[in-house]
């Protein structure tokens, strides 16, 4: 018998993880090439946005199209407290990230008696009413569409300024997001969640205080995206409105939905993929928006499960002819 | 235990439940009857919280439970079936029973994230709860299908537990047998006898399965276009004249 978490001998739950031991020692093996290790850096950063919208999308059900908001709360929180106060760089990403959470909560509470269609335009709407804020700030404080100069990530003492010394931070982050987004979905609140998304009628009828519910999702969903833009403007040391733009929130879903939406691996497969394909379209620049729409409809028609939806189909699959023609032996031994 | 007092429901011109008045109590089956379009899954809805009454109380142990959210009305002691079986259809028949037991379990969002040991305590105990609740309908041996693949009888059975995971006082049931074939139907004679015996609670059953209410039920009340008709025991409401020209059909 197979549950969820009793039963099995624990060793062999991690034996098909072992190739991740490889990850740390990614920046040893690309040293010549730190745009690579650059390129990791970056996909962490989705990797951990992506896993927040995953939760609110992924289990909850809930579309939103403001993720590049939310990035950018954390963002221009984080380097606007750091630039007009002298709050150190500990807190204020600490501070942005339960900012954005708060804002996310805020806005989910009357936005959660919304459906798929008109969710999707509140959170457009929530996009361009951010962007609209950091373009046109008062007294220019977000630099406007210059964009602002920040320094780079230093925490207690230690420069992350680096791509090899971030790539670790950075990894210590997405283990831990990711980790606690597992454990999340594997309780009491992901089974909500989850059932919320299939069944909102049965979910309410069945106890399960939905808008309380999908109000938590989104601020969950807040300050995982928050906290990687945080990270994301520290990085780089420089951020600017294009990076927030609705465009921009697009390209989280794609990532989510290419690796597999509601999955744990998803997220980190889906970011990754992305980030590269993205680089490499980086070349093309002209073409990008064009190959962004005709992937996106390529995965949705040929991929609805993401990678990680599509390839557990095709173990069962695989599985079920093995047993077919294990099946079939029996027989004809019989016979 | 359940006292609805005048209730009233319209959907614009149409009144579906017009000033109607029953009372459930005790741990026995009262069945709610009628032609098809009486009302009798609005009222349903009305007692759940899924619609606000326009007019009238509902009690439950003395709460006045009119406009509350369905979620709260379940947290309080009333569980419910849905005549449209309304499972979470991808998620592992076990899993459903599980879902059914959240307002009884303590674990918060800090327990959920960091999987303390009040979490695995009741995480143990519920799985162990469901497979109990599982095999009193015989569906322990599908505890890890997803419950959309289920057979249409085994649904509904799956419903059923689902409602009682959370050990309510009242059940609400609508159209059980919907669905079911002969065996299946005759069994659940038996099954809801012994949810009774088992969980002390009340039933309150809405069925067109007239061999099902006038066996189970000690009390029935008829709702024809929205107004209570008859009420009474089954001997009364086999013979009262009304109950039976708004079942086969007046000539006038």
């Amino acid at each position: 018998m197979e549950t969820l978490s009793l039963n099995r001998p624990r060793y062999k739950k991690y034996i098909k993880f072992l190739p991740l031991l490889v990850v740390p020692f990614l920046p040893l093996l690309l040293k010549n090439y730190t745009y690579g290790i650059m390129l990791l850096c970056f996909a962490q950063i989705y990797v951990i946005a992506t896993t927040g919208l995953d939760i609110v999308y992924g289990y909850t059900g809930q579309i939103t199209f403001a993720t590049s908001a939310f990035f950018g709360i954390g963002a221009y929180g984080s380097v606007l407290l750091r630039k007009y106060t002298a709050i150190p760089m500990e807190l204020t990403i600490l501070m942005a990230t339960l900012l954005s959470a708060l804002i996310a909560m805020l806005f989910a509470y009357p936005v959660s008696k919304l459906r798929f269609a008109f969710l999707s335009l509140s959170t457009i709407s929530f996009n361009y009413i951010f962007f609209y804020f950091i373009t046109r700030s008062p007294g220019g404080i977000t630099g406007d569409f210059n964009g602002i100069f920040v320094e780079r990530l230093k925490l207690f003492g230690i420069s992350f300024k680096e791509s090899h010394h971030f790539f670790y931070f950075g990894l210590v982050c997405v283990i831990i997001l990711v980790s606690l987004k597992m454990l999340l979905v594997r309780s009491r609140v992901g089974r909500a969640f989850l059932a919320i998304k299939q069944n909102v009628h049965a979910a309410e009828g069945m106890g399960i205080n939905v808008r309380k519910y999908k109000v938590y999702a989104f601020g969950f969903y807040g300050a995982y995206v928050a906290f990687a833009g945080t990270l994301y403007a520290h990085f780089v040391g420089f951020i600017s409105p294009e990076t927030f733009a609705e465009e921009q929130s697009v390209l989280y879903l794609i990532m989510a939905m290419f690796g597999g939406l509601g999955s744990d691996w998803g997220p980190v497969i889906g970011s990754v993929s992305i980030v590269w394909l993205n680089d490499i379209l980086g070349y093309f620049e002209k073409y990008q928006l064009l190959a962004y729409g005709i992937l996106l409809i390529l995965f949705i028609v040929f991929l609805p499960g993401g990678v990680v939806g599509e390839g557990k189909k095709l173990v069962a699959k695989i599985n079920e002819l093995i047993k077919g023609a294990k099946n079939r032996k029996e027989v004809d031994a019989g016979a | 235990m359940l006292n609805i007092d005048h209730m009233t429901i319209r959907f614009g011109e149409l009144i579906a439940v017009n000033d109607v008045s029953l009372e459930v109590s005790g741990a026995r089956v009262t069945a709610l009857i009628g032609p098809n379009g009486a009302g009798k899954t609005t009222l349903f809805n009305g007692i759940s919280g899924v619609y606000n009454p326009d007019e009238g109380q509902i009690l439950f142990n003395g709460e006045n439970i009119k406009g509350k959210r369905p979620s709260h009305i379940h947290n309080i002691g009333i569980s419910r079936t849905y005549q449209i079986i309304n499972l979470f259809a991808d998620m592992p028949v076990i899993d459903n029973v599980i879902t059914g037991m959240h307002d009884d379990l303590k674990s918060n969002f800090f327990d959920s994230m960091f999987h303390t040991r009040r979490h695995r305590r009741e995480e143990k105990e519920c799985y162990e709860k469901a497979h109990d609740l599982l095999k009193f309908v015989n569906l322990e041996h599908r505890a890890h299908e997803a419950a959309g693949s289920l057979p249409y009888g085994e649904q509904r059975r799956l419903e059923i537990v689902r409602a009682l995971a959370s050990n309510p006082k009242l059940l609400l049931l609508d159209e059980p047998a919907a669905g079911m074939n002969s065996r299946e139907k005759a069994n659940l004679d038996e099954t809801l006898r012994e949810i009774i015996e088992r969980w002390n609670l009340s039933i309150l059953l809405v069925e067109h399965d007239m061999d099902l209410v006038m066996g189970v039920s000690e009390y029935i009340y008829v709702l024809s276009f929205g107004k209570k008709l008859a009420e009474g025991k089954p001997s009364e409401i086999q013979t009262n004249p009304d109950v039976i020209e708004a079942y086969l059909g007046g000539d006038d």
